[in-house]
């Protein structure tokens, strides 16, 4: 029998999947080979199978690092329907005595997910290293990148850590990965040579329309428009949390039989999740929400996605439109755009990285504290509180002043000379950062204003091509949308009196 | 949108502090901040019901809801100190509160005994009931509301105690939860239900009962807190009745308020270092030691306030308070011969406090 014929059965046995998608078979064939490998698939592709059938077929622990809890807890549920129980996640949810039970017991597992922050214990690692890890997975691996979007100190020790590990094979994923950042990528993890695994990413049930409008007015009669014509899963994506709150009063208004609600990153924790679930569970028709929703919501039936403001690069702007259509159904990417809108993103940039002054005056604090021998407490709260700046900001900082041996433990180390390098440098570098996130903003503008194919534009600086889209391609091409008609039927939730309602959770049926 | 109750609370703490304290005290014993200060005029002034009630309010939407009081009538401003902004309570304001009594459950608060206890309460209850509710169903991945290690663990605990008759238990608490929540004024029993979460559901968010329930998000906040109060104290009274909730509540102590810089400083206290001596042993300022002191002389009982203040001394200073009726340290300092200190007049304020109904001993 053939070694793909093997992995196939391997696959139905285990997974119940009749065949391997697109670069499944050649991605699990090189890490069974132990080769590093990077694998840049769309959202939706079954990346996660690329390291949950090898986890199986190697001898040792299959590490995987994932960036949202949600993730692993939605990837863990789905592998134990699937009779998978060798599997367990570690991250800020699981109690203390979970978490030492999980330690003493790794070797029983096949599969560990876990949160970079829980990974950089220094005596887990060392737990770690005692047993034999067969595959070391990096989930959305963009994020590792200083040119990824989504800044996590925590991602770039992860090559210290790998190394600590006795350099096991890794497997670094992501959706979103241009040149540049595939890059930046294996450079941070310091892997001397990788396999590269590069599939194209545009997808073929996504219309992409652009409309541009002189008029707030102009963009709520559109949206309404087209939510009008949808009335099911709907994403709005806003720059700003305040008006994504005040969009949902305006829409409650005018569009009664939806269900509307706002998720942005200053909502309260257990409304986070409520939102969230509720969204997932067909009790919310329509997010108005800030990027900071979505990441790893995997919801099938998702058929329009609104973005009311310009997102501030390409990548963001696949990845927020890579909701929509999770079932390969057509499916809409709606984007808005007003004359003044640029202002906006601008000034998000300007403002993300700590400016020089910012960065001078907690310098100086943290001499003083230095000297006047105060430990740093634990909680950064308290810190960031301090210093009046904001925790993005605080982490930025706290990252590089540890990297450079600023801050050990809790312990402030000054030295003058250092001290002052490390305020040039990184000013340099911010000031490069800062131009660089303004340059991705300008090719979002130029998407904006090609009269070319907005299909092949958006692609171009990941892939030469695409394939032919299943529905209608975009705004500049042509697009007819009398023929769009999503079959969905808008959420509905009965209002019961709290007693049945009470009865119904607890003691269950009525 | 009514927005009712967080106005009544507002106040009538202003009522009560007339113009004693700034207004940023009003926000600082609302969040529940930690500042001796703060707990200190929460028992002078008779306000320790609404201390720590609402904590996640932010000082932007404090600072408008006060600006708006202001311009109803309800408040005025007074007087500002080096930044520091007074208001007065109108009569409007006391029209208001009397015309709106009936509707306000301000008795709900607890705030100094119950604000800690509350929330962890609350955030047991919500974890418990989802987690009862998806198990009853088999469903043991389910994306938790509360990511708390204490409701974590109280719930584990819980599940493991109880599975073997876990229908009972979760039979009784539904009952129990029926009991407390048929006391409340229908609007609030179904605002708290719409906040729950269980198998094939999730609840409501803070904006959504707003909308739904035509109130203020603030009230929605203050409502949710006030019922868990007032929860826990029938809980409490009744164990008997509430026999699975009570065991919600047993191991949640009222917490003892002490800083942890203020407990180390005592600890050195009771050991017999003098206050220049603990300064020196901590390498802290003289002032953070009497700020410490000042806190514990609240808490222990057996504080000996003559160690710090003769009695000619306290008599100067309680006359002072008398004559001055103000709680001001600036003003009852200048009524006092000049050698008597802040620090002395704080403690004399505490003293004040704890001993108000007579009775105290100055030992
Ligand atoms: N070979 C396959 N055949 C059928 N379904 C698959 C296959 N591989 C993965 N899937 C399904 O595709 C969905 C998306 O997979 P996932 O790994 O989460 O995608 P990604 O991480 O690339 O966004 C999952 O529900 C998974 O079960
Ligand atoms: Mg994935
Ligand atoms: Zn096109």
């Amino acid at each position: 029998m053939s070694k793909t014929m093997q992995l196939e059965q391997k696959l139905e046995r285990y997974f119940q999947y009749d065949q391997f998608r697109k670069g499944q078979r050649e991605i699990i064939e090189d890490v069974l080979q132990a080769k590093n490998v990077l694998g840049v698939l769309p959202t939706g592709s079954g990346k996660s199978i690329c390291y949950q059938l090898p986890s199986l077929l190697m001898d040792g622990l299959t590490i995987v690092v994932s960036p949202l809890i949600s993730l692993m807890i939605d990837q863990v549920k789905e592998l134990r329907s699937k009779n998978f129980k060798r599997v367990v996640a570690l991250n800020s949810l699981v109690g203390y005595e979970e978490r030492q039970f999980i330690y003493q017991h790794l070797n029983q597992y096949k599969l560990l997910y876990i949160s970079p922050e829980l990974l950089q214990q220094e005596q887990f690692i060392k737990k770690l290293s005692s047993i034999k890890i067969s595959l070391f997975v990096i989930d959305e691996a963009h994020c590792i990148s200083q040119w990824g979007h989504d800044f996590r100190p925590d991602y770039l020790k992860l090559g210290a850590i790998i190394k600590q590990l006795e350099s096991p094979p890794v497997l670094a994923l992501s959706a979103t990965a241009a040149p540049a950042v595939q890059e930046d990528i294996i450079e941070n993890l310091h892997l001397k040579t990788i396999t590269k695994h590069i599939y194209p990413m545009d997808r073929k049930n996504l219309t992409f329309i652009i409309e541009k409008v002189s008029t707030i007015h102009e963009k709520i009669e559109l949206m309404t428009t087209y939510l009008g014509k949808h009335l099911g899963p709907a994403l709005i994506y806003f720059s700003s949390r305040i008006q994504a709150e005040n969009m949902v009063e305006t829409l409650r208004r005018m569009m009664p039989s939806l269900k509307v609600a706002f998720y942005h990153g200053g909502i309260d924790p257990v409304d986070r999740i409520q939102i969230q679930q509720q969204f997932m569970n067909d009790q919310l028709d329509v997010i108005c929400c800030t990027s900071a929703f979505g990441m790893g919501i995997n919801k099938s039936n998702i058929r329009l996605i609104i973005h009311f403001h310009i997102p501030s690069q390409i990548e963001a702007y696949i990845q927020e439109v890579g909701r929509a259509g999770r079932d390969g159904k057509p499916s809409i990417c709606l984007l808005l755009f007003g004359v003044g809108d640029i202002a906006i993103p601008k000034n998000i940039i300007e403002n993300e990285l700590p400016h020089e002054d910012e960065i001078r005056v907690v310098m100086q604090q943290l001499k003083q504290m230095g000297e006047e021998g105060l430990e740093l407490p634990v909680r950064d709260l308290e810190l960031y509180e301090r210093f009046q700046i904001s925790e993005t900001k605080w982490r930025f900082l706290r990252f590089h002043f540890e990297k450079h041996g600023m801050i050990m433990a809790k312990n402030i180390v000054y030295d003058p000379i250092q001290w002052q390098r490390v305020f040039r440098q990184l000013n340099k570098w911010i000031q490069s950062r800062n131009s660089y996130k303004k340059q991705e903003l300008e090719e979002m503008i130029d998407l904006v204003e090609t009269t070319a194919c907005l299909r092949e534009t958006i692609y171009k600086k990941f892939q030469k091509g695409y394939s032919t889209p299943i529905f209608q391609c975009c705004s500049n091409c042509g697009i007819d949308l009398s023929k769009w008609a999503p079959s969905v039927k808008p959420a509905r939730d009965e209002e019961i009196p709290w007693k049945d309602k009470l009865r119904k959770l607890l003691v269950g049926g009525i | 949108m009514s927005c009712l109750i967080f106005t009544g609370i507002i106040l009538t703490i202003a009522k009560n502090i007339s113009q004693e304290r700034s207004v940023s005290s009003i926000y600082n014993l609302l969040v529940g901040s930690k500042n001796i200060q703060t707990i200190q005029d929460a028992y002078i002034f008779g306000i320790q019901n609404y201390y720590g009630v609402y904590k996640g309010l932010e000082k932007s939407r404090f600072d408008e809801k006060i600006q708006e009081l202001t311009q109803l009538g309800l408040l005025i401003e007074k007087a500002r100190e080096n930044s520091r902004k007074f208001i007065a309570y109108t009569e409007q304001a006391d029209y208001w509160l009397s015309e709106h009594q009936q509707r306000l459950p301000l008795h709900y608060f607890q705030g100094i005994v119950y604000e800690e206890k509350a929330s962890l309460f609350y955030e047991r209850l919500l974890l418990l009931i989802q987690t009862l509710s998806n198990i009853k169903e088999n469903n043991f991945n389910f994306i938790p509301v509360i990511h708390q290690s204490d409701a974590e663990r109280f719930v584990r605990n819980v599940y493991n105690q109880k599975k073997a008759n876990k229908n009972q238990y979760i039979q009784k608490l539904y009952e129990e939860l029926v009991d407390l929540l048929e006391d409340l004024p229908e609007v609030e029993a179904n605002l708290f239900v719409d906040r729950l979460s269980g198998f094939g559901h999730y609840g409501k968010s803070i904006e959504q009962l707003a909308t739904t329930y035509n109130k203020s998000k603030d009230d929605v906040i203050l409502t949710l807190v006030g019922v868990s109060h007032q929860f826990i104290r029938k809980i409490e009274s009744e164990k008997n009745t509430y026999h699975v909730l009570f065991e919600m509540v047993a191991d949640l102590q009222t917490p003892s308020r002490l800083t942890d810089s203020a407990r180390k400083t005592y600890e050195l206290f009771l050991r017999d270092f003098t206050p220049e001596e603990i300064a020196h042993k901590r390498h802290l300022k003289l002032n953070t030691i009497y700020d410490h002191l000042a806190e514990i002389a609240l808490y222990d009982s057996a504080f000996p306030f003559s160690s710090f203040v003769t009695e000619t001394e306290a008599e100067e200073i309680m006359h002072a308070i008398e004559h001055t009726e103000s709680y001001k340290l600036k003003v009852i300092k200048d009524a006092v011969p000049s050698d008597i200190s802040f620090f002395q007049i704080r403690l004399m304020l505490v003293f004040k406090h704890k001993f108000r109904e007579g009775g105290g001993q100055f030992v």
